[in-house]
């Protein structure tokens, strides 16, 4: 769907005809629901929360002022009904990851642990099982950034309106989102995936 | 170049964006040192593992969502305070005592934390709420005006025009009720993004925009970390060095009473969505005529009501409402 398109049924919509709602969310429903997913790391609360920003967009858009595109309406829906819902929630992994592999207690000890053993390769599925859960284990504001720019392949200009942020501030989140995951992962020891684990002190 | 610069050349130099120089310098580090070789190969697999991700969207989905959508339709519609838009049959006690706007400017008026939020309450028991926001707004400082009642010549001029005169009744609500005022439990519930947004003013002076800068220079100088102001949510705090998070602590928490570092605040969303569920079961109730039960829920409501008082009290809000 195009941009006039999507123009086209928003104001059909804003005139009164509720149909145009269903072919106007249609496009979206796999990506919010995917931020959702990433961001809370539990399909039935991230089910139940994407439902719950098709709502409010519906009862929102006889508001849109077209400032902004429709899908970084949307997006933004989506992404502060996930903080919103991890505030609630106050799942701070990130707190708990840090008093174990915090940047600054990356010690020499800490690598010298038994070397990585070989392991049979693992499947396409447990690999991103384990990158999934390494996306689930960065602070919010990381994890949100990664999912934006990585998973839905949005630009540092989009991110930066949806999460109403500067561009710098997103630049430097996706930046050290991406670091902390590649940490993440050489700290699992992802070998199959040609990840090394890697004994490094920066 | 050393390895630490090569770090920070990772990310530019797979958008493509270094100078040749730079480039070159960056390829021949990678060259000679295997960790960064590793570093840099791993961030590459990483970033295409995960643009490889898919999640599935779950079956039913799309007829689920039509489906609530089609309800929302079809049913008397209760749109709770969180909206800010219609009302039902069950007047919200809360908002029968004027708007929130004027609630917010007595509580300035009064100078700070003075009144107890039953006084404010009444104080906001205004017939006219736009008349009486101007009257506060001339007298602030003093706390007289807040008992203001309405003089008998207005008394009279509102019987005439079947206007209830609240101001001793806390039970009525007048029948004059601002359709647009933005509910407390709205405005709450957007707290913790305005908190960052607002300049707004401490004890002694300070702004929790004050702590912020302080708190972004502390990060600086401690261990060279540069973060922008957007970087401070709440549960950025969490990512802090020790000390520095002490220190951002130590200050909030002198400002603010226990009522907001605990968890009060992170219930605040919660009374929006309790509002919510009141409101919808009151709603039932009347259409199953069940009155013992209207009152139970409404008593239920007024409590609730009680709680957010407490807690917006030292929010020191002022919001038009609007997401």
């Amino acid at each position: 769907m195009d941009k006039q398109q999507e123009f086209e049924l928003i104001k059909e919509f804003q005139r009164g005809n509720i149909q145009a709602f269903e072919s106007l969310v249609l496009g979206y429903e796999k990506s919010v629901y995917g931020v959702c997913f990433r961001m809370l790391k539990d399909r039935e609360e991230a089910y139940d929360l994407s439902q719950e920003v098709f709502i409010k967009a519906y009862k929102g858009l006889s508001n849109f002022q077209f400032q902004s595109k429709f899908s970084t309406w949307v997006y933004r829906i989506a992404t502060n009904a996930c903080l919103d819902y991890l505030k609630k929630k106050r799942v701070d992994v990130a707190f708990s990851l840090n008093q174990t592999i915090g940047e600054d207690e990356f010690t020499p000890e800490m690598a010298d642990e038994t070397a990585p053993e070989p392991q049979a390769e693992l499947d396409r599925k447990e690999v991103q099982e384990q990158i999934g859960d390494a996306i689930g284990q960065l602070s919010e504001k990381y994890r949100e950034a990664i999912i934006l720019r990585e998973l839905e392949g949005l630009s540092y200009e989009e991110i930066a309106e949806i999460t109403e942020s500067s561009l710098g501030a997103t630049k430097t989140r996706i930046k050290r989102g991406r670091e902390r995951l590649r940490e993440i992962l050489e700290e699992m020891k992802l070998q199959a995936a040609g990840i090394v684990y890697e004994n490094r002190k920066g | 170049m050393t390895c630490i610069e090569f770090m920070e050349l990772i990310e530019p130099y797979m958008e493509d964006k270094l100078t040749t120089v730079e480039r070159e310098a960056f390829e021949a580090h990678m060259e000679t040192c295997e960790a960064c070789r590793i570093t840099f190969q791993n961030t590459v697999i990483v970033i295409e593992e995960l643009r490889e991700i898919e999640t599935e969207l779950p079956t039913g989905f799309h007829s689920d969502l039509m489906g609530k959508i089609n309800e929302l339709n079809d049913e008397q519609e209760v749109i709770p305070l969180t909206t800010g838009k219609k009302r039902t049959k069950v007047k919200p006690q809360w908002l029968a005592y004027g708007s929130a706007a004027a609630i917010f400017l007595i509580f300035l008026a009064s100078g700070g934390m003075e009144l107890s939020p039953r006084e404010m309450q009444e104080a906001a028991m205004e017939p006219a709420a736009t008349t009486a926001n101007a009257e506060m707004l001339d007298r602030s400082g003093t706390r007289e005006f807040a008992m203001d009642e309405a003089s008998p010549e207005e008394q009279a001029a509102m019987a005439k025009n079947g206007e209830e005169y609240a101001g001793d009744a806390l039970e009525e609500a007048p029948s004059v009720m601002t359709a647009e005022a933005p509910s407390l439990a709205m405005m709450a519930l957007d707290y913790s993004t305005l908190i960052l947004e607002m300049e707004m003013p401490l004890a002694d002076g300070r702004s929790l925009a004050g702590i912020q800068t302080d708190l972004l220079k502390t990060l600086e100088e401690y261990d060279g970390t540069f973060l922008e102001p957007d970087d401070l949510s709440i549960d950025f705090l969490f990512v802090l060095p020790r000390s520095a998070y002490d220190l951002f602590l130590r200050d909030w928490e002198s400002m603010y009473p226990d009522a907001i570092v605990n968890e009060q605040l992170n219930n605040i969303d919660d009374f929006a969505q309790q509002e919510t569920a009141i409101y919808e079961r009151i709603a039932d109730a009347k259409q199953e005529d069940d009155d013992r039960l209207v009152k139970a829920y409404e008593k239920e409501l007024d409590d609730l009501y009680k709680q957010i008082d407490q807690v917006t009290v030292y929010l020191r809000l002022d919001r038009n409402g609007k997401e």
